[in-house]
């Protein structure tokens, strides 16, 4: 009887660990409730601009997640594949109505005011565009149809319709976040890598030549003469255009002498790199007008904090105080400085790791990543064990972007990356960050579940 | 398939990522720690330095005469205050401050300011109770003298920043200083006060606490007793000094007026000064005492020779000596005993300026006694190739010299002493922060001056003073006392001439006379109307040393009634 009894409690577990993965979901938990210590911590000293009440509404927002969460997972993820459009359509339908009903806060429309609540729908967005992507790619790959650049026009479109929507708020850290989650789709869709390269080659000359050219004109940063060269040729459009001929002409050159020299290469090769060079120099130009001063600043202070000292340099600056000052082993629970004193601003939100690493030190960090690999590491074990090559591009869209947003997160704490206005999956303080991360992983585990062919 | 083969290159990059990150953290938090640690605690914290404690001063009985108290001090976060001119009418009110003076402080946009340093209880209670934003209290410590102005000029007082400023508490400053402090305050990124924590930064243990000489009971007797003598004669200035003869000790130091050292500004710096070490006045007869031990000790005039004291006026080239009595033939027993100024000057034209000069010297005339208080001058005593014809005659009788009451004290008790002269002593030792000795300092003799017989034929002609002479008042019920009484015409430097209007009355003497126990010296400076050292100063000896003797519990040296009654 009781060997009966047991059998069943361990056929029980054996059946729901084959449905839901627990590590995934265990990680994922974890990371949760540390987020609402590290926010009620973040507001426990300060008696400016965050309070306690933070606190509860993230535990509110965490258990309405796990409702989504269970949804989700119980929902068989071919339905999204599915009613792709209606969900891609719903979110850029909400993105429009942000721009005409959406509350300023900081001087953008990005949120839709409820009550109480405050909804981002950029944050729903990114969700809906993996969905969207994959969806496309799969149907693609279904008719071997993704040789040349044409097919890869309508992936493009898609990121920047929604892109150019979040430009308008203007919210350029989110928007800009768009554009890794399509390369990566594009990569695990099989796309070319030449073609990849060719993409990242455009998009880094359209938006490197404004940052280069903010950067080069900073007076308090001591430049050197290469960089001065460039800011003056890059600067003036004639000179521009004569640089861009002659980088055409070598090309041509190495072209003409690697023929000579018998190497067979099409002439493919050439016409590409140039046609390259010269879109995204001339795409430049009119980034360079749309982009404001003050953004392509941001972008670039992480650099040198000094070219945005009483900005976006000073969250960097005291981001890197706040992890620095915490040590090995952190300054304890509660006893921070740096985020509760309000020398860290936004602390609890997209700058909370520094609050965390400030109080729980290297240790508490590796701790914290630790439970991200795991979320990612599974993500990634669900999307090689899919069913099917749907359930794969999208369980590795997902993943992926999870992966963009820590690592830009991070990276924009320790002064690694730009300052782009990302939260911290499962940890930053906000609803709609939080409820569309726990999507995300309710989609994984609906993948997860229905692994095996029947 | 190759989806998959391309999600496990997404793998080794997430691992490589995250490697990357841990780096750059380990780079941040471990390599950097310590100076970007600094850069932190330099955003929140600020030190302000505060007084140091200070150790107690005692007297030889333990009776605290000097000690810290915790006391609040007031201080601004003017970032914090909406309207600084509401808080300043509110404050100024209540602490007695300028309200525009204090407005405009709380109107700076700085993140500190003191409002107002050290305030008693009361008042640190009712600024709680207004609960004002932005302002906050402090505790800090402040001297208090819990006997107000007893034994001022000795203990000294203490400055804002409780730094010694006079008496033992400037001369004892390294032991008194007991522990450098500070305060931390943590403010947050708008400069608003978050705590506020008061911290000793460095101890010093082996010194703490001062134990003085000096006695309570008798300090307070002595200035009861000097404060009477100072209204009734309405004196410009009176100085008393008690010393135990046997030790040098200081037992009672005392000027009149003086200050209430827990309102130092309230008074000028002149009543800080402790004229008993650092005013020079010509003693005029008391001085005598030197002369005629010099005499007695080289045997040049026994106590029964006599001298033709000239009717009272005797004028050597064109000076004139002067006695207050016409007298004719008088033995030197007489001479002391009336005073005699010709008399003296007879005596001492025949002990020579050399002899009278070693003998001032060696009395400690001349030179720095060594008492352990700030400011003491060593009088004047000029070298014998700078004297007058008459300078010899003069100084026998106690003019043309400076000396300090606190020389003259000693001197006497070198006679009281059996003939050796100690160092006056004012501290007996230094405690450690236990409690325990940490210092102790032992009598110090000088040299002997005089021998056992000068002393008794000098004694006996002292009591006789008392008994039957110029000194009847200072004479108290059941005890012989030797003293000498001293009334000298003030020198006025704008006339170049002595005045007949300023007086120096004193007298000084000590008891029981022959076991004496007790040196004392009364100075009264400039007393109106009558201005004998006889009548003024007198009966404060015997005042005092009759609560001395009994204080001590003395036995009586004969069944007799003093002869002032």
């Amino acid at each position: 009887m009781k060997r009966k009894n047991e059998y069943i409690r361990a056929g029980i577990f054996t059946a729901l660990s084959r449905r839901i993965d627990f590590w995934l979901v265990g990680a994922m938990a974890l990371l949760i409730a540390f987020s609402c210590l590290m926010i009620f911590s973040a507001a426990y000293k300060s008696t400016y601009e965050v309070n306690t009440a933070y606190y509860a509404r993230q535990v509110s927002f965490a258990l309405a997640g796990f409702l989504v969460l269970i949804f989700l997972m119980g929902m068989d993820y071919h339905l999204l594949e599915e009613y792709a459009w209606l969900v891609y359509m719903a979110s850029i339908l909400l993105l429009v109505l942000v721009l005409f009903m959406g509350k300023y806060v900081n001087g953008a429309r990005s949120w839709f005011s409820i009550g109480d609540f405050t909804l981002q729908p950029s944050e729903f967005t990114k969700i809906a565009l993996v969905i969207m992507l994959s969806r496309y790619i799969d149907r693609l790959l279904l008719r071997r149809d993704l040789k040349g650049f044409g097919s890869l026009a309508a992936p493009f479109f898609l990121t920047l319709i929604p892109m150019a929507l979040i430009l308008l708020q203007p919210d350029m850290g989110s928007a800009l976040m768009f554009f890794p989650v399509l390369m990566g789709i594009l990569y695990l869709g099989n796309v070319g890598i030449s073609h990849i390269i060719a993409f990242l080659g455009f998009s880094g000359m359209a938006l490197g030549i404004p940052l280069f050219l903010t950067y080069a004109g900073q007076k308090q940063i001591q430049h050197g003469m290469i960089t001065e060269f460039f800011a003056k040729v890059l600067g003036y459009f004639p000179y521009a255009l004569v640089m861009m001929a002659v980088i055409i002409m070598i090309f041509y050159l190495v072209y003409y002498f690697l023929v000579k020299l018998k190497f067979n290469i099409s002439i493919k090769y050439f016409i590409v790199t140039s046609a390259v060079f010269l879109s995204g120099m001339l795409a430049s130009y009119p980034l360079q007008l749309f982009l404001k001063q003050y953004q392509k600043q941001r972008l670039i202070a992480f650099i040198n904090p000094n070219i945005d000292p009483f900005g976006t340099g000073y969250h960097i600056i005291q981001s890197q105080v706040a992890i620095g000052s915490g040590g090995f082993l952190g300054k304890g629970f509660l006893q921070g400085t740096q985020g509760q004193l309000g020398f860290l601003p936004v602390q609890h939100a997209d700058f909370i790791f520094s609050v965390i690493t400030e109080e729980f030190g290297f240790m508490g960090a590796i701790v914290l990543s630790v439970l991200f690999l795991i979320i990612l590491l599974r993500g990634i074990r669900i999307a090689v064990t899919a069913r099917d090559r749907f359930g794969s591009l999208l369980a590795g869209g997902i993943v992926w972007l999870l992966f963009v947003e820590i690592v830009i997160n991070l990276g924009m704490t320790m002064g690694m990356m730009p300052v782009m206005g990302v939260s911290l999956p499962f940890i930053s303080y906000g609803g709609s960050s939080l409820l569309s991360s726990m999507a995300a992983v309710g989609i994984l585990l609906s993948i997860y579940g229905r692994r095996f062919t029947h | 398939m190759n989806i998959k083969y391309r999600i496990i290159i997404c793998l080794v990059v997430t691992v490589v990522m995250f490697a990357g990150l841990e780096v750059r953290l380990w780079n941040i938090q471990v390599v950097r720690h310590s100076p970007i640690n600094k850069t932190a605690i330099k955003q929140f914290e600020h030190k302000i330095f505060l007084n140091p404690d200070r150790g107690k001063i005692y007297d030889r009985n333990g009776e605290q005469l000097a000690l810290d108290i915790n006391v609040d001090s007031v201080f601004a976060v003017p970032s914090e205050i909406s309207s600084p001119s509401r808080t300043s009418r509110k404050l100024a009110g209540i602490l007695g401050l300028n309200e525009s003076s204090l407005a405009g402080k709380l109107r700076k946009r700085s993140s500190f300011a003191w409002v107002k340093r050290k305030v008693g209880p009361s008042l640190s209670m009712k600024v709680k109770k207004l609960g004002l934003e932005g302002i906050y209290l402090l505790q800090e410590k402040k001297r208090f003298y819990p006997e107000n102005d007893l034994a001022c000029h000795i203990i000294g007082c203490v400055g804002i920043d409780s730094q010694g400023l006079s008496g033992i508490e400037k001369n004892y400053e390294k032991f008194l200083k007991t522990a450098s402090r500070r305060a931390v305050r943590v403010t947050d990124a708008f400069g608003r006060n978050v705590i506020t924590t008061n911290e000793v930064i460095k101890r010093n243990k082996e010194c703490c606490d001062v134990v003085l000489t000096i006695d309570k009971y008798i300090q307070h007797v002595a200035e009861v007793e000097l404060k009477k003598a100072y209204i009734n004669s309405k004196a410009s200035r009176a100085t008393i000094v008690v010393q135990d003869p046997a030790t040098g000790e200081i037992l009672a130091l005392a000027n009149y007026p003086g200050f209430n050292g827990n309102k130092p500004l309230k008074y000028a710096s002149r009543f800080m000064n402790n004229p008993a070490i650092t005013n020079v006045y010509e003693p005029g007869s008391t001085f005598k005492i030197i002369a005629a031990a010099a005499v007695l000790e080289k045997n040049m005039v026994s106590p029964k020779d006599r001298f033709y004291c000239e009717n009272g006026l005797w004028v050597i080239g064109n000076y004139p000596i002067r006695d207050h009595e016409k007298e004719g033939w008088l033995n030197f027993n007489q001479i002391i005993m009336k005073s005699s100024n010709i008399g003296m000057a007879k005596i001492g034209e025949k002990l020579g300026r050399i002899g009278l000069y070693e003998y001032t010297r060696k009395f400690g005339f001349g030179n720095y006694t060594g008492i352990d208080l700030p400011g003491e001058s060593c009088g004047i005593l000029r070298k014998t190739d700078k004297w007058s014809s008459i300078s010899l005659g003069r100084i026998s009788f106690g003019q043309e010299i400076g000396v300090t009451a606190i020389q003259l004290v000693s001197a006497f008790s070198s006679i009281a002493n059996k003939g050796r002269l100690m160092q006056p002593r004012i501290v007996r030792h230094v405690l450690d922060s236990d409690g325990n000795n940490a210092r102790e300092f032992e009598p110090i003799t000088i040299r002997r001056v005089v021998s056992h017989r000068t002393v008794n034929l000098l004694t006996k002609m002292l009591v006789g003073v008392v008994e039957e002479g110029t000194g009847v008042r200072a004479g108290v019920d059941g005890y012989r006392v030797a003293g000498k009484t001293g009334t000298a015409q003030k020198y006025d430097k704008k006339s170049g001439a002595y005045c007949s209007m300023k007086y120096t009355a004193s007298f000084a003497g000590f008891i029981p006379a022959y076991k004496p126990r007790v040196t004392i010296l009364v100075i009264v400076d400039e007393p109106e109307g009558v201005y004998y050292g006889g009548t003024v100063a007198a009966p404060v000896f015997s005042r005092v040393a009759q609560k001395i003797m009994e204080y001590y519990s003395i036995p009586w040296d004969e069944y007799k009634l003093a002869t002032n009654r």
